[in-house]
């Protein structure tokens, strides 16, 4: 039986990627449904209850950018916000947050309830419906089907999920909860390149049974810039997050454990994520380590549960208790729920075209970690292009790919596209070419435009968007015309700061570049500043000291510009270009690239066989 | 010039007339060509095994027998460029190698002449060799003299791109201690940075690239020859110098002060390295319009070289202007005296002495004495002392350009780790100086250096 309304866009899966899929398709005009097994699990973190990173927070920023809610989200559910790398540069510089986990779904519960234009709905989606090879709905658990003309699958760890607790294992998604097998079963049917990957979590702890007094405290930052630009500052109470460390001991336990490891043991097959590694693949991996490093993560305000950083593991149950009373403060611990490792399916990635659809099957989209990727922002990322996408794929627009100088989104999808992925990709700030171009600070510069043409933003945004970039032109308008002069006030100035004198009379701009002044410190020396908000003051201040750097960066993107987004036409018969070998003409008809970028760094072409096709497209007329 | 989907032809061989010459093809229409235009004694076309010499007769398009010929099938990707490769010797003399050639080019519109290098272009294409190499096969082929041709064969074995490779090795460590650093933060639970390990790669790097650019003051000559300016008073016997040191009659000599009005350039080959030797006329005030115009000329010769060769005549006292214009020279170039007509004995060696850094030669050019002294300290001098064999100098402007620009990326990465400033700056300082070796070894090298660098080279090589 077919459901009365058809949909434009039908999202499958309400975690970290649906959500975003489901509220961007909707923002992009599209009537929108989004499927989730279980209402109840809107959002849910599975495994850290934290948002950002080095890295990730960039990530947020720019799905803020783009309109997404991650970055409300976390700025309204928060229970400790920091920093990170604030000493090491201000590409590097990263956002971070503890969650209350309870509080994170609710909020993105009652988001995706209260859209305009989406239809949220409890059920398992069993297969795909394909016409022609395309996909024109999906079949639900109860026999119904719904029609669309888009669909996005974000099934995370459910797809053919596996969950290992020592030698034992069960099928399930996440703990408790059971998996998508029939949608698997589909997509093999339906040839998707279907692989296992792995991933684990920590056991949860009693906050009751640690013994806090041992240990020490980290607390949160006041005075943090929101992750999103909707907000200006966050008025929430910080908890603190307290740390200890494994031992000699520890590793001794594990060491002894091996046997009952199911990773060791080969009963794991799956690939995991070398980044986030478990304390077992800790220990062999870096023996000489004497410790390790645990943060202890409170959940909530007012949740018992403790989220221990550090230790994931798979180890049987009983293992998993004598680690954790190994260390220090939690001499007395008890395990409220097990760690696990899970394995799942994921489809390899470079059988998507850079616009996250399917190469084999139009219509259709892919976003998460069935993508092979790790985390809740990289998920995030993902399923607001496809979103987007999906939308646009709906009404016959061409889709939408950001660059890999524009965006940590837009590195993240080319490498995943081109490259594929051998283990759970992580997104690193060192993937990007271009990283002092891609800034946290300048997230919504890079990328709101672009959210802007696309209808993405509100029109309130796009109003505050606009004050803040007139602001930041008159600031650096301001630093640029100032002039101090050399005076005895100055020079007195100037001695306070630290900082030599000046020898005549110099713009502000100039100062400012001197390494160990800052926008704070040079404020004092001239008055008539123009208003600006701490966002404005900390790009113009990056942009003024990195100058050199991001022109230079900026040049070298406009040089490759020209072969990097050299379109190939679709439907080229590399058959007919000559001077390519055999296995070069099979990674290029099975990557099928859309530029001549794309091809550059498909695995398997050389510099050689790009100059085959770049001839090859002059040619014929393409380029 | 950058396509590599058509077969290219071209005689490899110098015009002229010879024992042999070599018709070269490349491409993937190398077998079809053999095919279509050799026929072995039985009016076949002959078996061509591969890296074996095929004695069979060539034949032009409309079946008339051209030559005898040895045809060797090289395929890909065992061959100079990686490519299928024919190679047809045929008779030396200019009627059978073009009527080889056209018979090729007449195998089909996807068969083409050889732009120059272009060969070499398509062996870095395709990854054979890189862009150092390349260069250095043009330069083993332009190479004059034994001292030039030991540095360009070790460049083409590969010498600098491995220390070029070496280099970025070192780089990439770094980087990933600075990289690991930047992208993990305090819960990532990863090692501190350490940044003694990094200092010393980068100082390892810094050094080696110093002593590179450094090597160009010598390594320079290999190519371009070292220029050595003969000045010096009339009839001093400049011109007879010359021509002993050229081993042939180059320069007019003539008793008559002033014979010499225009400057001479000779190339030597000064026992294994290239010199170029310039005579030029004599330094002395006169009134006759050409002969000034050649003292012009011998001054801006003489600013322009590297060496300068004073020659003073044996026969006669030093005078005071001769020596307070040898001072003035040594203060801006470096001289070398050269105590001519020996036997004559009027200026002793103690006269000059007065000079500092002034080394003293004596000959007779007239006799031949001296003159192997004279070459071996010019040679000295242009290998700077070093032994051509294993020192492996940079030839030419564009390595030393581009190590320098990589220098200083790595220069400035250094103050930013050992001081203030941001480690992220430091990591695109040294991802830079990384791109500028890639750009060495002819990554992302743009297109008009490749045509630049690809055009020195001559037809069918």
């Amino acid at each position: 039986m077919y459901w009365p309304e058809e949909y434009d866009v039908i999202v499958i899966g309400a975690g970290h990627a649906g959500i975003e899929a489901a509220l961007a398709s909707v923002r992009a005009g599209a009537a929108t449904a989004l499927f989730t097994m279980d209402l109840d699990a809107i959002g849910r973190m599975s495994c850290n209850p934290a948002i950002g990173g080095v890295a990730k927070g960039h990530l947020v920023r720019e799905v803020d950018a783009l309109g997404g809610e991650m970055g409300r989200a976390i700025d309204a559910t928060g229970i400790q916000y920091r920093r990170l790398n604030t000493s090491k540069g201000p590409a590097v510089m990263a956002s971070r947050a503890q969650a209350d986990r309870a509080g994170y779904g609710r909020h993105m519960k009652h988001t995706v309830e209260t859209t305009p234009g989406l239809a949220l709905r409890q059920e398992e989606i069993i297969s795909l419906i394909v016409e022609h090879g395309k996909v024109t709905g999906v079949v639900g658990r109860t026999g119904t089907k719904y029609r669309s003309r888009a669909v996005v699958l974000a099934a995370g760890t459910f797809m053919n999920g596996k969950i290992h607790v020592g030698m034992q294992s069960f099928a399930a998604g996440r703990a408790g909860e059971p998996p998508a097998k029939l949608i698997a079963e589909n997509l093999k049917v339906l040839g998707f390149p279907i692989s296992r990957m792995k991933t684990g979590t920590p056991p949860r702890l009693s906050a009751r049974t640690i013994d806090w007094d041992k240990l020490s405290a980290q607390e949160g930052e006041e005075g943090f810039t929101p992750f999103s630009v909707d907000n200006e500052k966050i008025d929430r109470l910080q908890i603190p997050c307290h740390i200890t460390f494994t031992n000699a001991r520890t590793h001794e336990i594990i060491q002894g454990s091996m046997d009952r490891s199911p990773l060791y043991s080969g009963k794991i097959e799956g690939i995991g994520p070398r980044y986030c590694p478990s304390i077992e693949d800790k220990v062999v991996r870096f023996p000489d380590r004497d410790r390790h490093q645990i943060f202890l993560e409170p959940e909530g305000y007012d949740d018992n549960e403790i989220y221990p950083n550090g230790i994931s593991t798979s180890l049987p149950l009983d293992v998993q208790r004598e680690i954790v009373r190994s260390m220090v403060g939690l001499e007395n611990a008890e395990i409220v729920r097990p760690g696990y490792a899970v394995e799942y399916d994921y489809s390899d990635p470079t059988d998507l075209y850079p616009t996250l659809e399917s190469k084999r099957l139009e219509g259709f989209f892919m976003a998460g970690q069935l993508n092979a990727t790790s985390g809740y922002e990289e998920a995030a990322a993902q399923g607001l292009m496809t979103g987007i996408n999906a939308a646009r794929s709906a009404s016959g627009q061409e889709g939408i790919i950001i660059g890999r100088h524009e965006g940590y989104i837009g590195v993240m999808i080319d490498d995943l596209t081109t490259k594929g992925a051998s283990e759970p990709y992580r997104m690193f700030t060192s993937r990007a070419e271009h990283r002092l171009l891609l800034r946290e600070d300048n997230a919504e510069a890079r990328l709101s435009p672009l959210a802007r043409s696309l209808g993405l933003l509100t029109p309130e945004r796009i109003e505050a968007f606009e004050g803040r970039a007139r602001e930041a032109k008159a600031l650096k308008l301001f630093l640029d015309q100032t002039r101090v002069k050399a005076d005895d006030a100055a020079a007195e100035l100037f001695k306070k700061l630290g900082t030599a004198p000046l020898k005549q009379t110099t713009r502000l701009v100039e100062i400012l570049r001197r390494p160990e002044l800052t926008l704070d410190a040079v404020s004092g020396l001239v008055g008539g500043w123009p208003e600006a908000s701490a966002r404005t003051r900390a790009t113009v201040e990056v942009e003024v000291k990195y100058e050199g750097y991001i022109k230079r960066d900026r040049e070298s993107v406009e040089r490759l510009a020209r072969l990097e987004n050299l379109a190939i036409p679709k439907g080229i018969d590399y058959d007919k270009v000559d001077g390519l070998t055999a296995e070069v003409r099979q990674v290029l008809q099975k990557g099928l690239p859309m530029t001549l970028g794309q091809a550059q760094r498909l695995v398997g072409m050389n510099p050689a066989a790009a100059a085959v096709l770049l001839v090859y497209l002059r040619r014929t007329g393409a380029a | 010039m950058l396509a590599l989907d058509d077969t290219i032809a071209a005689i490899a061989t110098p015009p002229g007339q010879g024992g042999i010459a070599i018709v070269r093809v490349s491409g993937p229409a190398a077998a079809r060509v053999g095919e279509g235009l050799l026929k072995s004694s039985s009016g076949a076309p002959p078996t061509l095994l591969p890296r074996h010499a095929v004695f069979c007769r060539a034949h032009s398009a409309d079946g008339v027998v051209i030559d005898e010929v040895l045809a060797v099938y090289m395929p890909a990707p065992a061959s100079y460029t990686r490519e299928d490769v024919l190679e047809i010797q045929c008779h030396g003399g200019h009627a059978s190698a073009r009527a080889v050639l056209d018979a090729v080019l007449a195998q089909g519109a996807d068969v083409r002449t050889a732009g120059p290098g272009e060969f070499t272009l398509r062996a870095f294409l395709r990854g054979r060799i890189d862009l150092v190499q390349a260069e250095a096969v043009a330069d083993v082929i332009n190479a004059e003299t034994t001292g030039s041709l030991v540095i360009h064969e070790a460049l083409l074995e590969g010498a600098l791109s491995r220390t070029v490779v070496q280099w970025q090795e070192r780089l990439r460590e770094a980087l990933m201690q600075i990289e690991s650093y930047l992208d993990f933060a305090a819960e990532d639970d990863i090692p501190d940075f350490d940044t003694g390990f990094v200092q010393a790669l980068l100082d390892e790097v810094a050094d080696g690239m110093n002593d590179k650019i450094g090597s160009y003051a010598w390594g320079r000559t290999a190519r371009d020859g070292l220029r050595v300016a003969i000045v010096g008073a009339p009839n001093v016997g400049k011109s007879s110098l010359l021509n002993r040191m050229a081993e042939e009659e180059r320069a007019i000599v003539s008793a008559t002060p002033g014979t010499t009005r225009d400057t001479i350039e000779v190339r030597i080959n000064a026992l294994g390295a290239p010199v170029h030797v310039i005579d030029t006329a004599g330094l002395r005030e006169t009134v006759d319009e050409i002969e000034r115009e050649g003292v012009d000329r011998a001054r801006r010769a003489a600013l322009g070289a590297d060496l300068l060769l004073i020659v003073f005549d044996g026969g006669r006292e030093l005078t005071s202007e001769e020596l307070e214009e040898t001072r003035k020279l040594a203060e801006i170039k470096e001289v070398l005296a050269i105590i001519n007509k020996d036997d004559l004995g009027q200026i002793p060696r103690e006269n000059l002495s007065g000079v500092s850094g002034v080394d003293i030669v004596t000959t007779c050019a007239s006799e031949g004495r001296g003159i192997t002294s004279l070459l071996e300290v010019i040679r000295d001098r242009a290998w700077a002392g070093e032994s051509v064999t294993g020192s492996e100098p940079l030839t030419r402007l564009r390595h030393r350009e581009t190590v320098e620009n990589a220098l200083a990326s790595v220069e400035r990465a250094r103050t930013i780790l050992g001081g203030t400033g941001y480690v992220d700056a430091a990591a695109s300082e040294l991802h830079l100086a990384r791109g500028f070796l890639g750009e060495l070894l002819g990554d992302g090298t743009p297109d008009e250096v490749l045509d630049g660098i690809f055009s020195e080279f001559c037809i069918g090589k």
